[in-house]
């Protein structure tokens, strides 16, 4: 059997320094970190966490990047798009084995009520196409995430899929169990139908904590990655609902039982 | 490809939300012994989907406490014959409040949920599983008690062919004899819309059973029509309401109830099972409660009892079953009719094929009467000839051709069971 990589989250890991995050991190059996970006600040910070990363021999599965940064790859010259360029340039030349773009913007919400949705996607789209066209991609994967109606467009597997096949160019999809929970009427059913395309597997729980603090099925969700012969990583996030000693090992033992 | 994998995948495919359905298409509703044996797979990737499997059933029972065959899906593009119009048990008093069949079928559900307690007890315990479950699975056993015990013998009488699950059995051909039949010219007919005619009942079969059904319905199924042309005490079906007699009392022990009653009926149910002893034919076989006579055919269900610890003639059972008759070392799955009947047919339905829920309980009986190597040859053979067949409903006995509908729960379930079963053994 393959053992499934997993990965947490530096930001969820009670250190300081990326050294000293990677030592929790592996105390607990955790097999990579995942570095996260949320804003065009944090992009800087995570090509240089990345670097760090790099020179200190630290596993990192999976960069995550918010999508409002994608968003404004339309303004092909603004300094957004360059970092974020920059930032997938480095990842593939740093062999990390995913790039989850999550388009996690209010702006989801708001362009659904105002009805301009699929001028949203139309944009989203379009600097995705950008994207993969400006960063020649090796064996990194990058995948789109789909995140609940209240902020995003993008809400189901489905979704992802429709718009990886609008892109027309290698994307694959990340799945992410909270925004599962309140968009997918069967989230096994769900990830079954896109199992050629799913490269990323983000285990948060239905009450935004972490695998196991709330009502997800993880055992369901287990032996359908399993069905589905899944070989990308899974990054562990969510916000411990109790002291992160004690709650992340809990959370990764619930994954290494079930996937 | 794994087979554990594909059996996942069509579980997973076939769950409708609260249940599994057999198959989509043949079989769109939730079917009582079908969820019984789907739980006992489902239970291990997904223990609450197996609770729900379960409780969607029991959800679904009579005041009288029965469990009814089918609960039908409130969806009009959900074709099945006979439907909900044909048994309006709205109209039924004491019946469920969604629409139902007001047949039964084998009550293997007390066994079922005992398994999937065990799959996961802690989880059975935060959803308060068992101790909902027990309550209901007391007033279903005591349905077959106090309702269906129409004969002397203390065992439960059937009253149409489909009670048994097996439904156009050989076993049931001269119990049919006498029965009048429904105008055959105007069946309907829609499951031949999805498999051939020559792997299901004929339509001179067809029209008995509707008559008995309808006969059952028009009486309110009541279960005192005292001359209804139907009554049989099946060896399986007994025998597996007394295996599930067995798990009550390890439910009601778990939950500190007192046990003491269930193992009684389950001891008292193994004693009156060897009335159903057919000597010359070396095999249970079924009793016609009307005339007091036993059936003298070979089929699958004559040899389910050795589900049962403590059941008499073991060793003519596996005598009969490694015998020409099933041919169980040779073939790869054992044929639900005996191979030496001019009356054997390879893919007509329960005239023959071998079904996986029936290779399963002779695996479940083999581990009972420690043929653990033989149990282990039949989890081998189930998991090869499901995913050869694409998790057929049933298949050629010889061959493992399959016939019936693809993507079949209890296939896929089942395989799953003694895959997972016996590689935890290996480990």
């Amino acid at each position: 059997m393959v053992m499934t990589t997993i990965s947490i989250s530096a930001d969820l890991l009670p250190a300081g320094s990326l050294a000293k995050k990677w030592d929790l991190a592996h105390d607990w059996g955790c097999d990579a970190l995942t570095l996260s970006s949320r804003d065009v600040a944090e992009v800087a910070s995570t090509i240089s966490l990345l670097r760090e990363a790099v020179a200190l021999g630290i596993p990192v599965s999976t960069i995550m990047v918010d999508v409002d940064l994608v968003v404004s790859l339309v303004d092909v010259d603004g300094p957004a798009q360059r970092r974020l360029v920059d930032l997938v340039r480095e990842a593939n030349d740093a062999g990390i084995a995913e790039i989850v773009v999550a388009p996690n913007s209010v702006a989801g919400d708001a362009n659904r009520r105002s009805g301009s949705a699929s001028t949203s996607q139309d944009r989203l789209t379009d600097a995705l196409v950008l994207l993969v066209q400006r960063t020649t991609l090796r064996d990194c994967r990058l995948c789109l995430q789909a995140a609940n109606r209240y902020i995003s467009t993008v809400n189901t597997l489905a979704d992802s899929a429709a718009m990886a096949a609008a892109v027309g160019l290698p994307l694959a999809v990340s799945a992410n169990t909270f925004h599962m929970n309140i968009e997918e009427a069967d989230p096994a059913k769900s990830l079954l139908e896109c199992a050629g395309l799913l490269g990323h597997f983000h285990a948060v729980d239905s009450t935004g904590g972490v695998p196991g603090s709330g009502q997800v099925d993880w055992p369901l969700i287990g032996a359908t990655l399993h069905a589905m012969s899944f070989r990308g990583s899974i990054t562990i996030g969510g916000i411990p609902d109790s002291e992160p000693q004690s709650a992340i090992p809990a959370a990764l033992n619930t994954l290494r039982r079930f996937t | 490809v794994s087979g554990s994998a594909e059996a996942i995948r069509v579980l997973v495919k076939n769950w409708r939300g609260l249940y599994t359905v057999p198959a989509p298409g043949l079989y769109p509703h939730q079917w009582s012994w079908d969820s019984g044996f789907i739980a006992f797979g489902l239970r291990h990737i997904s223990p609450r989907r197996a609770q729900q499997e379960l409780e969607s059933l029991f959800s679904a029972q009579w005041a009288d406490g029965r469990l009814p065959q089918i609960v039908f899906a409130p969806d009009p593009a959900r074709r099945y014959s006979p439907g909900t119009d044909f048994w309006a048990s709205e109209s039924i008093a004491g019946s469920s409040t969604v629409p139902t069949a007001g047949l039964v079928q084998p009550p293997i559900h007390a066994w079922s949920a005992l398994a999937v307690y065990r799959a996961d007890p802690l989880e059975s315990k935060r959803r308060g599983f068992l101790a909902r479950c027990y309550p209901r699975l007391v007033r279903w056993h005591d349905y077959l008690r106090h309702r269906r015990v129409r004969g002397n013998s203390g065992l439960a009488s059937i009253v149409h062919p489909w009670e048994s699950g097996m439904d156009n059995s050989p076993a049931w051909d001269a119990f049919l004899k006498m029965v009048p039949s429904v105008d055959e010219s105007d069946l309907p007919r829609p499951d031949l819309e999805h498999v051939s005619a020559n792997e299901r009942p004929s339509n001179s079969e067809y029209g008995k059973y509707l008559h008995l059904a309808a006969r059952y319905r028009d009486h309110g199924c009541d279960d005192r029509d005292t001359h209804h042309p139907f009554l049989a005490e099946d060896p399986a079906f007994n025998a597996i309401w007394a295996r599930s007699e067995w798990a009550l009392a390890e439910i009601a022990q778990i939950l500190g109830h007192d046990e003491e009653a269930h193992r009684n009926a389950a001891l008292v149910l193994t004693s009156a099972i060897e009335e159903l002893w057919n000597e010359s034919a070396s095999c249970y076989t079924a009793r016609d409660v009307r005339l007091g006579t036993l059936g003298n055919m070979r089929t699958i269900a004559g040899l389910v009892p050795l589900i049962l610890p403590g059941v008499g003639h073991v060793p003519e059972l596996l005598g009969l079953l490694d015998g020409k008759h099933f041919q169980f070392r040779t073939l790869p799955l054992t044929p639900s009719f005996d191979l030496l009947s001019g009356e054997f047919d390879v893919s007509r339905y329960w005239r023959g094929p071998a079904w996986f829920n029936t290779a399963w309980l002779i695996a479940q009986g083999l581990l009972a009467h420690g043929r653990r190597a033989d149990a282990a040859k039949i989890g081998a053979e189930i998991e090869r000839c499901a995913l050869l067949g694409e998790y057929p409903e049933y298949v050629n006995p010889f061959t493992a051709e399959p016939h019936g509908a693809r993507g079949f729960s209890w296939t896929a379930s089942l395989s799953l069971d003694l895959a997972i079963s016996f590689g935890e053994e290996k480990k």
